[in-house]
């Protein structure tokens, strides 16, 4: 099942004394897939007080994705971390998100 | 549409009788609930499926049973025999339907409107339900631009049942313009997060033309997983508003949701002074791209076929019109008339070109079917075998694909069942396990062709010719091509398979494939290697209804000769076609057999000293075909053939000319085939 | 990637009609005969839609669109179900069973499209 799966992968920053991580996300971030990896990037956002999020070879994105970032960008403001985006997105997924105004997460 | 009408025909009379059977054995059943649920079922098929197929009568019928029937299924209504006479009585009715579902006849209307009131009475006797009243929709004013507030709210489990409402949202944008802010006030921190529950929420200025029925269709599947409030704002385009949609984006960003009222407030401060108009430099600050009204413009529609047979046959008459149109203006030497006639005859060749564009039809319509009896059969021989397909989207005319489909379905099968051998043996022959079928469209001049080729056994042209000896189709020591040799599987009687298997041996051989292909102008090769595999290639004309010919004269009739076999024209004398036992004829050097028509149509022999010689090509054969006299080039629009000329097989239609006089068009293929025939059994 | 869609209906026109007009679209189309039939398909097959008819033999819609959301793989995707009725209790009965929305027979192309655009991109 290629299609349904969440690929992940976090690299944290080589730099001494940065603490700061890359979260690389790829393929289907949806419900679907989502729920096996909330535990691991949790675990990453309390770690770390950099957090940049990137999004590639996005296949499909829905709600339940957009919110878990919305939830990690408002736990992370209360706890002084950064957080932050680099988002590829395919224009058919581009167009979904801007006419749910959900783009402004991805911010 | 045709076709499924076809096959809901088919289904439908299985239904009614299935739904006859039921009724007969549930009169000694009466409480036999799966006898109930089965006629319930066959009258719901036939209602659905009549009104999806145009029998609109059928299935308004069927309504009124299947209401009655549901009454039956729930208790309140007992089996009689008075339910059962009326339901039977129906059945047959339904029969009749479904061959005349206009009622053309009174008395099969009385028939109906008698039926229709027992059944009405049947159930209005005992169940007292009130008639739903069906109010006409009031006309709405397509170009009214009003603009609403929609607050969406879906309940925390709306994914549970697969739900994505995001494309609702999208969906709205196809209504008018939007403009749509989400709350994500109630998403919780990620120690509480539920990832699998809605917690976003929305609110949503839209302006459209259409209704708010309109509004409600989008959310119609989550109607009860929500909340969903629409409240119409302003009678008209809100959007355009700049200083409105600032102001709410400036509140729906600080706060949470805005709400109707608050935005109502903020309309009238900003609108009350200059209301929708809105100067061109605003238009042009606002972002985006310019507004689309609505998105769902409809690209391409549905027509019956039996509308375009009407299109191309009023265009064939006007093709037929024009040409006696313009012998008319060429014999008036009227100099004005002559320029229109021309103009004409240009606009009826461009709506020609264009009618003929309409019934095109890509080749992949057809592969589903191929690739099914690729997949199944395959299996059920134990083989292993892909089926590739290219130049899918090479188009031709609808009737030639409809008359493509069986004889590319027996070829197919011919190469599965004798073509691709078992992986066993593959294997041994250092072939890969799994074979292969291509089959491969393309377009070559005016023709298409579509070409199947198979990386299987090949055919032996040895056994070929063995079998045709021991079948007396040749002689023991003729000498014959291979390309001859491959030929003779096209002729009738011809089975190459040593078993006769279930498959593609059931009498049904290649002649009927080529037979078939001929009817609709094409015209087969068939190449092969042993052990490389088979290539069958089907040249077709890209469509059926016109062609360029050369219209000759015998006697004092006309035909036409396609003039895509025509060669070279030469003139003879007389003496040179008669009397001449061997029918060969030396023309340029060279030789070759031919016809004297007049003698083949059985008219007394021409009394000119030159006779007109057409040679015309076929494959790799020449023949020659005299006639009395070549008028000249000649587009015909062909038209099918009386009764009286089914037999004829040498004609293959007729065609109209300009001075309204018939000529017939030959088929030379046909005329090839027969003089083939003659010579390998000479 | 073309989208898989299942295709449940014991009406083989209907089945053939919905074929035609999911294929054009560029689907590509997995058929059942009736819920019992399409069960085979549960198999881990990778189906991004189910379109079925409610009244089946064997196994009717309802009880097809239950097992469908039994199984872990399944119990997420977009369901839709044909019908004839406007009834509301076969609806809900549906929409209950887990379905997601729902197609009226009888429909044109535009309107299947229509209804499976609602819950499939």
């Amino acid at each position: 099942m290629k299609t349904k799966d969440i690929n992940i992968q976090i690299k944290p920053s080589k730099k001494k004394g940065e603490s700061k991580v890359s979260i690389i996300l790829e393929n289907e971030l949806t419900i679907f897939s989502i729920e096996s990896m909330k535990d691991k990037i949790i675990e990453s956002v309390m770690k770390y007080d950099q957090i940049e999020f990137a999004l590639k070879n996005v296949n499909n994105i829905d709600i339940t994705f957009i919110q878990l970032l919305y939830s990690i960008k408002k736990t992370a403001e209360e706890l002084n971390k950064k957080v932050s985006f680099d988002v590829e997105l395919s224009d058919d997924i581009k167009s979904l998100l801007n006419h749910s105004d959900l783009s402004k997460v991805l911010i | 549409m045709d076709k499924f009408r076809n096959k809901f025909i088919e289904e439908a009379t299985d239904n009614i009788n299935d739904l006859e059977d039921a009724l007969l054995l549930i009169e000694n059943n009466p409480e036999d609930k799966e006898l109930i649920e089965r006629i319930f079922r066959a009258m719901h098929s036939l209602k659905g499926g009549g009104a999806m197929f145009g029998f609109n009568t059928l299935s308004e019928f069927t309504h009124h049973l299947e209401t009655l029937y549901d009454l039956v299924r729930e208790g309140k209504y007992k089996i009689t025999k008075r339910l059962l006479d009326v339901t039977l009585a129906s059945v047959d009715h339904m029969k009749t339907l479904l061959a005349n579902d206009d009622l053309d006849s009174a008395d099969l209307r009385t028939k109906h409107t008698e039926l229709s009131l027992q059944i009405r009475k049947l159930i209005d006797n005992d169940n007292d339900e009130k008639q739903k009243v069906v109010t006409e929709k009031p006309q709405k004013d397509q170009s009214k631009v009003k603009s609403y507030y929609i607050y969406f709210e879906p309940d925390s489990d709306i994914f549970s049942d697969g739900t994505n409402p995001l494309f609702l949202l999208d969906e709205l944008y196809t209504l008018g313009e939007c403009k749509v802010f989400a709350h994500f006030n109630k998403v919780p921190e990620i120690e509480e997060i539920d990832i699998t529950k809605c917690y976003t929420y929305w609110e949503i200025l839209l302006a459209t033309s259409e209704d708010v029925n309109a509004i409600t269709d989008v959310f119609i599947f989550v109607e009860d997983q929500c909340k969903l409030e629409i409240n119409e704002i302003a009678d008209y385009d809100i959007i355009q508003n700049i200083e409105v949609i600032n102001q709410i984006s400036k509140i729906a960003e600080e706060k949470t949701d805005v709400g109707v009222s608050e935005i109502q407030k903020i309309i009238k401060k900003f609108s009350s002074s200059k209301k929708q108009s809105v100067s061109l430099d605003e238009m042009i600050k606002m972002k985006g791209p310019l507004p689309s009204v609505k998105e769902n413009v409809i690209s391409s529609i549905r027509v019956s076929s039996k509308k375009l047979d009407q299109l191309m046959n009023l265009v064939s008459e006007l093709v037929t019109t024009q040409a006696r149109l313009s012998l008319y203006a060429e014999q008036s030497a009227d100099s004005e008339l002559l320029t229109i006639v021309e103009d004409v005859q240009k606009l009826s060749r461009q709506l020609r070109d264009n009618a003929f564009d309409i019934v095109l039809v890509p080749v992949e319509t057809m592969l589903t079917r191929f690739q099914r009896l690729v997949r199944d059969l395959s299996k059920e021989l134990n083989k292993d075998i892909v089926f590739v397909a290219e130049g899918a989207e090479t188009e031709l005319d609808k009737t030639i694909i409809e008359s493509l489909t069986d004889p590319l379905l027996h070829i197919l099968r011919n190469c599965i069942d004798h073509g691709i051998e078992s992986p066993e043996i593959r294997s041994k022959l250092g072939k890969p396990t799994q074979g292969k079928i291509i089959l491969k469209a393309f377009y070559s001049g005016t023709n298409v062709h579509i070409q199947i080729h198979d990386d299987g056994a090949g055919i032996d042209p040895e056994k070929i010719r063995n079998k045709a000896i021991q079948k007396g189709i040749i002689k023991k020591d003729a000498t014959l091509s291979k390309k001859e040799i491959l030929d003779l599987v096209f002729l009738s009687g011809f089975s190459t398979a040593e078993n006769v298997t279930d498959v593609s041996g059931r009498g049904v051989g290649m002649d009927v494939v080529k037979r078939k292909l001929s009817e609709i102008r094409g015209v087969v090769e068939l190449e092969s290697e042993i052990n490389d595999g088979t290539t069958l290639t089907i040249k077709l004309p890209l469509t059926l209804s016109i062609i360029d010919g050369l219209l000759v004269k015998i006697a004092n009739s006309f035909y036409i000769i396609p003039l895509s076999v025509v060669g070279k024209i030469y003139a003879t004398d007389h003496e040179n076609v008669v009397n001449k036992y061997n029918n060969l004829i030396v023309l340029d050097g060279e030789q070759f057999p031919f016809y004297y028509l007049r003698e083949e149509f059985d008219l007394p022999e021409g009394e000119q000293e030159s006779e007109q010689v057409i040679v015309v090509s076929y494959e790799d054969r020449k023949i020659g075909i005299v006639v009395d006299e070549v008028v000249g080039e000649s587009q015909a629009v062909l038209k099918s053939l009386g009764k009286m000329y089914k037999n004829q097989e040498i004609i293959s239609g007729a065609t109209i000319l300009g001075d309204g006089t018939v000529a017939l068009v030959m088929d030379t293929n046909k005329i090839i085939s027969k003089f083939s025939q003659d010579k390998f059994n000479s | 990637m073309s989208k898989n869609i299942l295709i449940v209906d014991d009406s083989e026109s209907i089945r053939e009609v919905v074929s035609f007009t999911l294929e054009n679209e560029g689907y590509n189309v997995l058929v059942g005969v009736d819920g019992k039939d399409a069960l085979r398909f549960l198999d881990g097959t990778h189906i991004d839609l189910i379109i079925t008819d409610l009244h089946m033999p064997n196994m009717n819609g309802i009880e097809f669109i239950r097992n469908v959301r039994a199984t872990d793989q399944y119990k997420r995707i977009p369901i839709l179900f044909l019908t004839t009725e406007s009834q509301t209790s076969k609806k809900m009965e549906a929409k209950e069973a887990g379905a997601t929305g729902w197609i009226i027979k009888p429909f044109v192309p535009a309107k299947l499209i229509g209804a499976l655009k609602k819950v499939l991109r």
